[in-house]
């Protein structure tokens, strides 16, 4: 469908309009961490200001972000590894193998996918308490194990590209089954397994109901919580402090999607597809 | 011996070759019991720390329970409070009206520039595309919290430039009314999501084969009828699929309401979301026992939403293997 040069102008303005959107809140995010709280509040700017070090000084002294931020990257991290490798692990389960309970199991991971998180939090939080979990990072950790949905996306991919006369190949040549997996699949799966990776990474470094319910001890807080702290302060807002702690979580997410904004792109539209 | 008999019943005799070709790799079929051992960690972490919970939950939501003291069976009246409950139902009514404010636009920005995207020639398509995905990524926490400062009164940003244009005189209160703080939150979810749902939508549509719209064309049909009559049928799974899961997501919507009004639901209790008051009633009000029947409850809401998506995922995988 070819469209006339008057119609190709209004569809760019529109698009660049749109792109100005869906960017803009964030360019003045990142200005106003350069500006002090006086300047913010008395007029709107698109140049950097000075004050970033001292935002920096006044947020530190009210709450410890750089603290949070190493607990979201130490916490965001070891999801990510452990939703990569077992996800992996549990899609060639359903892909190199025949096995009785194979079909239930793959309708169990896509009746999980559609299970709400809210339908466990109150018994997740009792069951934590109980085994003197809260305030710890292994109730924000160890369920990335089961991740239905990276499991249901590198399993549509491994159908495709995991050949059954490779692994046989494998075997005649004496390797063991976990042997296989790690060393031949994985590498098979990463392409795969790389944009779920970026995906867990975000969710968990974005996650904040289950922080918010398990977390106490503010020496443990996540970003997101820390963010909290700073939007509820109201009675002396420091808000130049707030956008450059808004823009500590925000930026690192920023620059991990534009350096691989194609593997996630096409990541979703793959799974789409499939839908 | 079960499956023999039913391959001798029913199924065609090509079936029964390949069954009997598969017996005859004796090595795999040992092998295969190791799919079990590949499946067990997932399985194990579920039941564990998904199963569970939502069993625990479902028992403290027929008890009395304080957070403190141990929980006290009560049997029903969880549940019958919260059929009746004007809070839940009030937080229902808000939930899905801040939905259909931000999902309306988002589809229709979603359609267009999918359509745009798919049937045109665009430079910079790439950039584009990221830049609308981009604010999906990004911490609700943090967007939410930005959003308060844009919006805050009498100073924010958006008062700013209001003012400094003469569009209006005196700066707005925009979250203490009630339409502009839920069209406000519409419209933040309108921001966050019209990139991922055009992703989904193009997707669908860059699978319609282009030799369909060549033989419409031949026939005479212009734009408007290849949309409608070839377009629009054909991505009604991703359509299907866009709406309920924006649906779901919707109705469990909590982090922007709860930042924007910290915790509160102002203006008028009109922002409270059923997330929301889920949670107030545990961890504000210490009252787990109803919170865990609210949580049940909403999920009653969702699997029936949720269970035309799943039966649709399993029809096609019977289809297409």
């Amino acid at each position: 469908m070819r469209i006339k040069p008057v119609k190709k102008t209004v569809m760019y303005i529109f698009l660049i309009a749109l792109a100005i959107i869906s960017f803009f809140p964030f360019y003045v995010m990142i200005i106003n961490a350069t500006r002090s709280t006086g300047d913010i509040l008395s007029g709107f700017s698109l140049i950097p200001g000075k004050s970033i070090a001292d935002n920096f000084g006044e947020m530190q002294s009210r709450v410890d972000v750089l603290k949070a931020f190493r607990n979201s990257l130490v916490v965001a991290l070891s999801s990510t590894a452990l939703t990569c490798y077992f996800s992996a692990m549990t899609a060639y389960g359903l892909t190199a193998y025949d096995f009785k309970l194979k079909n239930t199991a793959f309708t169990a991971i896509l009746v999980i996918m559609m299970i709400p998180p809210q339908l466990s939090v109150i018994g997740f939080f009792k069951f934590m308490k109980g085994m003197n979990l809260l305030n710890s990072f292994i109730p924000l950790i160890l369920p990335s194990i089961a991740s239905a949905t990276t499991v249901f996306f590198i399993k549509q991919y491994a159908e495709t590209a995991l050949s059954r006369s490779i692994i046989e190949s494998a075997r005649i040549d004496g390797a063991g089954e976990f042997k296989i997996f790690n060393k031949m699949a994985l590498p098979i799966l990463a392409p795969a397994i790389f944009t779920m990776g970026i995906n867990s990474f975000v969710t968990s470094w974005n996650n904040y109901l289950v922080p918010l319910i398990l977390l106490s001890d503010t020496k443990k807080f996540t970003l997101p919580l820390v963010i909290r702290i700073f939007n509820a302060d109201t009675q002396d807002p420091s808000v130049g402090a707030m956008y450059l702690c808004i823009a500590i979580s925000i930026v690192p997410v920023m620059i991990v999607f534009f350096l691989f904004s194609r593997y996630i792109i096409d990541g979703i539209g793959a799974g789409g597809e499939k839908e | 011996m079960g499956k023999s008999a039913q391959v001798s019943k029913g199924h065609p005799p090509g079936m029964q070759k390949e069954i009997s070709v598969k017996r005859g790799k004796k090595g795999r079929i040992d092998k295969n019991r190791y799919g079990l051992f590949f499946l067990a960690p997932f399985f194990i972490a579920f039941l564990i720390f998904g199963l569970y919970p939502i069993l625990y939950t479902l028992y403290l939501s027929f008890t009395s329970y304080d957070g403190f003291n141990n929980p006290v069976f009560i049997g029903m009246k969880n549940y019958t409070k919260v059929f009746t409950d004007p809070l839940f139902y009030e937080a229902l009514k808000n939930t899905v009206i801040m939905w259909v404010i931000g999902a309306v636009p988002q589809f229709i920005f979603a359609f267009l520039l999918a359509a745009v995207f798919t049937y045109n020639k665009v430079r910079g398509k790439g950039i584009f595309r990221a830049i609308y995905y981009l604010p999906r990524l990004v911490t609700a926490v943090s967007i939410s919290a930005l959003f308060n400062q844009f919006l805050s009164y009498p100073s924010g940003i958006v008062n700013q430039l209001l003012t400094s244009l003469n569009i209006v005189g005196e700066p707005v209160n925009f979250l203490s009314s009630v339409p502009f703080a839920q069209g406000s939150i519409g419209l933040i979810h309108w921001w966050m999501f019209y990139g991922n749902t055009m992703i989904m939508v193009m997707a669908g549509m860059t699978a319609i084969s282009p030799s369909l719209y060549e033989a419409a064309k031949v026939d005479g049909a212009n734009g408007w009828n290849l949309f409608w009559k070839i377009t629009f049928p054909l991505l009604r799974p991703v359509t299907a699929f866009v709406f309920l899961n924006s649906l779901v997501g919707g109705l469990q919507s909590f982090d922007v309401q709860q930042i924007l009004t910290g915790g509160l639901g102002a203006p008028q209790g009109k922002l409270m979301t059923v997330v929301m008051y889920l949670y107030n009633t545990a961890f504000k009000y210490n009252n787990f026992g109803y919170s865990a029947a609210i949580a049940y409850y909403l999920f009653f809401f969702i699997a029936i939403f949720a269970s035309f998506s799943v039966m649709g995922r399993l029809k096609e995988g019977r289809e297409s293997s």
